[in-house]
């Protein structure tokens, strides 16, 4: 039997196609994008690492984003107990308390932000998306601590003072 | 600015918005907030991320190619520890997708359990060109 396939379609990436419940739910949205609550991650291999995140609501809602640890190598995540509940952690990894491992219990990506003539992201507030469920929230910290990191063409990714 | 005293239970006005102290602990309150749909109550950290969420919106439908390829030139070849695990990728076989040309479809999600010891894995909602893009240039 054919799987029930839902479609967008981005100005940027064409038609997307995927089966019906497989989209991250992001129960808040994003911030600026609140009504927009399912949104689906878009690989092109040739692009890598680079991630779209395409939302399946509006084809024009398209965000271009990194793994964290592609922008800086020593990140670490720092969740709210508001946003460990919009993800529902507790309740898919409910015998560990402590943080998620990325990779494993979350992925993070970093959104990129035209600065100039590149790109900059803020790591303090990373889309965090709970590989348990494919919930989703941009956890934004409520006090810095990794900081702007801003892509340099000849230094790659520096953090910005 | 005015300065109120109020206990968990109580609520004060501001407006039509209407917000009750649900819980106070040591070093935090829970606030619970009634406004009309109109009023966005956010956390006020939130906004600047809402700016350079919109941002970044922009960048995508203004000038997405171009910024991807100049993005692209910059990063350097990505660390094993970082790139995204092949095993989550659907079969591309094109470098670039096309607007409203290429059909791109995400894979399903069935296990969603299975991460990757590089850190960044993705859920399996990888995608995969259906059909060849066309006439990308």
């Amino acid at each position: 039997m054919e799987e029930d396939k839902t479609a967008v379609v981005s100005p940027y990436l064409g038609e997307i196609q995927w089966a019906h419940g497989n989209e991250l739910h992001f129960p808040a949205g994003l911030p600026g994008f609140e009504k927009y609550r399912l949104m689906i991650p878009v690989e092109i291999p040739s692009q890598r690492p680079l991630v779209y995140l395409q939302s399946a609501e509006k084809g024009e809602v398209c965000f271009l984003t990194l793994p964290v640890l592609a922008v800086h190598a020593g990140f670490e995540l720092h969740l709210s107990d508001d946003d460990r509940s919009l993800l529902e952690l507790d309740q898919s990894m409910p015998s560990n308390a402590g943080p998620p491992a990325l990779g494993t219990d979350v992925l993070c990506l970093a959104l990129l932000v035209p600065s100039g003539l590149t790109v900059r992201t803020n790591l303090d507030a990373p889309i965090v998306i709970n590989l348990h469920n494919g919930r989703g929230v941009q956890a934004i910290a409520p006090v810095a601590s990794a900081g702007s990191w801003r892509l340099s063409e000849y230094d790659g990714w520096e953090a910005v003072c | 600015m005015l300065v109120l005293r109020r206990r968990a239970g109580e609520a004060i006005l501001v407006g039509e918005v209407e917000i009750e102290i649900i819980e106070i602990s040591r070093s935090r309150v829970k606030l619970g907030v009634r406004a009309p749909h109109h009023i966005p109550v956010i956390r006020k950290e939130t906004l600047k991320a809402a700016q350079d969420n919109l941002l970044a919106s922009d960048l995508m439908a203004s000038r997405g190619r171009e910024v991807v390829g100049e993005i692209l030139k910059m990063l350097k070849p990505p660390d094993s520890a970082a790139a995204v695990p092949d095993r989550i990728a659907g079969d591309v076989p094109q470098d670039k997708p096309t607007a409203a040309q290429s059909q791109v479809e995400a894979a399903d999600l069935t296990n969603r359990h299975s991460g990757s010891a590089s850190g960044c894995a993705q859920p399996e909602a990888a995608t995969r060109v259906q059909r060849p893009p066309l006439g990308l240039n």
